[in-house]
């Protein structure tokens, strides 16, 4: 790699962190809740919220949403973030959503 | 390889959130560290049992329909205990709200036996709180609020911790086999303690991640549900489930006969070893009946913090459900339950339980060494800096907090048997005795002088640790305390050691 080229390159700062972290938060929780809808339609079909299936949907919002909240830093922006999260949103909700 | 503007990245982001759930982890950890000897806590705590005032388990039902006569409210929910002991005292225990108090006060323990002319004796909170408080500390990291406010709070430092484990992982990952076993004990003050940081996090991440995993739901599951609830759940008509619940056969029933569901038990599930049977009671006019009967099986992993449950029909002692059972759970279910076993740590008998009182224990260390390193980093930056020096202030507050942590569990556990006896069974008592050494120590640590307060904090430490034993060697001269010839004696012995441990610490530093 030239010098050159190293130079125009991104760098990642935590300029932005208050921006992409709260993408994270608010956008990555609607994320997360939509993504344990999806594994109960592929996974378990309709169950009740307390049942075992439903305990085993409940608790597998932790990992998901942590595993959000930890990578959300890699976004080269606040914006992007906000873009990319509310994109995963629109993308899935339409299926999940009990119409 | 990770880009090293990605690792800077979370070197930034794991100092940030280390910092700010640090303290709150470090009172998380050493309380909940304890809380693994909950149990032999508890009883060194209580009051020994009037063995001559419990009744034959063959008189249950009479002392059943005694109690729920005098005090109906009984009836919804409450236990027969099969070993009474210094922590549940009586054959029949249930809890109570006081008359006007609302749902969130501490409902009141109450304890029945037939007396010795056969007479119905109830007592109110024989068994010391102490356990319960130090379990509380735990779970509310050392915020004694309403536990309904405490726990979004414990769920932000739990989601924190998640991220700082993350986070550290990568920040070590592109050095980790160079760094890993390189323990420079001689070196540096800073390359010391980020060795012995990086050891203990690589190590004990697998114990880590599950614990900061599981910390989130319990505190948040609440609110995990309600989202579920008005989004993927909403219109459900999914079949609702529950425990099987059964009607009383006719109005006259009585419950089946505890001594034969024991028998029945030991001949169906030989493993399982019944301690307290959970009798509960629907609304309505034929109320449904539901019985559990809470044990152990130290062969395999329990739903609940230290028992399993089978749910059985109260009036045929036929079991109905085996759900929460130890060793008897469908796949789906056991997965559901280890992840409270893997947080309760209550597989594998009294190796895991020491195994967890080191790691807890492992885990405080990580988050002062990880507070230490910040502080040193922090203080080279500001080196040159007059006035407010966050350095300093930060540093005060760490010795201050998690000492003073440390002070004031010992006392409130000493407080147990040198309390005098009136104050025994008052919360509050207990409560304000800790937060009375809590921030004495802070306070202390933050006294505007210029010499490092934590040798004296130590010897506090020592000290209040110290009355534990010394309470129960006191004991043995005073008809009014107690002590158990048991394994109890263990909590003294423990005690002990931390308490020589501390002094000896304490001493090497300069006290005054």
């Amino acid at each position: 790699m030239s010098a050159d080229n190293s130079a125009k390159r991104f760098r990642y700062t935590n300029k932005q962190w208050l921006a992409k972290l709260s993408a994270a938060i608010i956008l990555g929780f609607l994320l997360t809740v939509a993504i344990t809808g999806l594994l109960m339609d592929l996974v378990f079909g309709p169950v009740f919220i307390f049942s075992v299936q439903g305990q085993f949907l409940m608790w597998s919002i932790a990992p998901i949403w942590v595993l959000i909240l930890s990578s959300c830093f890699i976004f080269r922006s606040g914006l992007r973030a906000w873009c990319y999260l509310t994109a995963a949103n629109l993308a899935i909700w339409p299926f999940v959503w009990p119409w | 390889m990770i880009r090293n503007d990605i690792v800077r990245v979370y070197r930034e982001v794991h100092s940030w959130v280390g910092i700010l759930s640090g303290l709150f982890l470090f009172i998380a950890f050493y309380a909940g560290a304890l809380s693994m000897f909950e149990e032999e806590i508890q009883r060194w705590a209580s009051p020994p049992l009037q063995m001559e005032y419990i009744t034959p388990i063959e008189q249950s039902q009479d002392l059943i329909d005694a109690v729920i006569q005098k005090h109906p409210g009984a009836a919804k929910n409450f236990n027969i205990i099969l070993n009474p002991s210094p922590e549940y005292p009586a054959r029949m225990h249930w809890q109570e709200r006081d008359p006007g108090a609302d749902d969130h006060a501490p409902a009141v323990n109450y304890f029945a036996d037939f007396g010795p002319d056969k007479e119905l004796i109830v007592s109110k909170e024989k068994a010391s709180i102490v356990g319960q408080l130090i379990d509380t500390i735990h779970q509310q990291v050392g915020i004694l609020i309403d536990h309904e406010l405490a726990m979004p709070i414990t769920g932000i430092v739990s989601a924190l911790y998640a991220l700082a484990l993350v986070s550290g992982l990568i920040i070590l990952l592109p050095t980790l086999l160079k760094d890993l076993f390189a323990l420079r004990l001689a070196g540096k003050f800073k390359r010391k303690w980020l060795d012995i940081h990086n050891l203990l996090g690589v190590f004990s991440f697998p114990f880590h991640l599950i614990m900061a995993l599981t910390a989130v739901v319990f505190a948040l599951h609440d609110y995990f549900y309600s989202s579920q609830m008005v989004t993927i759940h909403k219109d459900s008509t999914a079949p609702r489930t529950g425990p099987p619940a059964v009607a009383a056969p006719s109005s006259d029933s009585t419950y089946y006969p505890i001594d034969q569901l024991l028998k029945d038990l030991a001949v169906s599930a030989p493993e399982f070893k019944p301690e307290i049977l959970n009798y509960r009671q629907g609304r309505g006019e034929k109320p449904k009946h539901m019985l559990f009967v809470a044990g152990k099986d130290p062969r395999h992993h329990a739903s609940r913090p230290r028992h399993g449950l089978v749910n059985l029909n109260a009036f045929t002692g036929e079991i109905l459900a085996t759900d929460y059972m130890p060793g008897r759970q469908e796949a789906l279910q056991a997965t559901v339950s280890s992840f409270f076993a893997l947080h309760f740590g209550n597989y594998g008998g009294s190796v895991t339980q020491w195994i967890y009182l080191v790691l807890g224990l492992a885990g405080a260390m990580l988050f002062y060494s990880g507070n230490l390193l910040w502080i040193e980093a922090k203080r080279k930056q500001n080196r040159n800096k007059s006035g407010f020096r966050s350095d300093q202030l930060l540093y005060r507050l760490s010795i201050g907090v998690s000492l003073g942590c440390i002070a004031g569990i010992s006392s409130i556990i000493a407080a147990a048997k040198l309390f005098p006896t009136h104050w025994q069974s008052l919360a509050s008592a207990y409560t304000s005795l800790y937060y009375l050494v809590f921030f004495a120590c802070i306070g202390i640590a933050l006294l505007p002088i210029k010499r490092d307060a934590s040798g004296i904090l130590l010897i506090i430490c020592a000290f209040t640790s110290s009355l534990i034993p010394l309470s129960s060697v006191l004991a043995l001269s005073d008809n009014t305390a107690w002590n158990h010839a048991d394994s109890t004696v263990l909590v003294d012995i423990l005690a002990l050691g931390f308490a020589l441990i501390f002094a000896h610490q304490g001493f090497k530093r300069s006290v005054l």
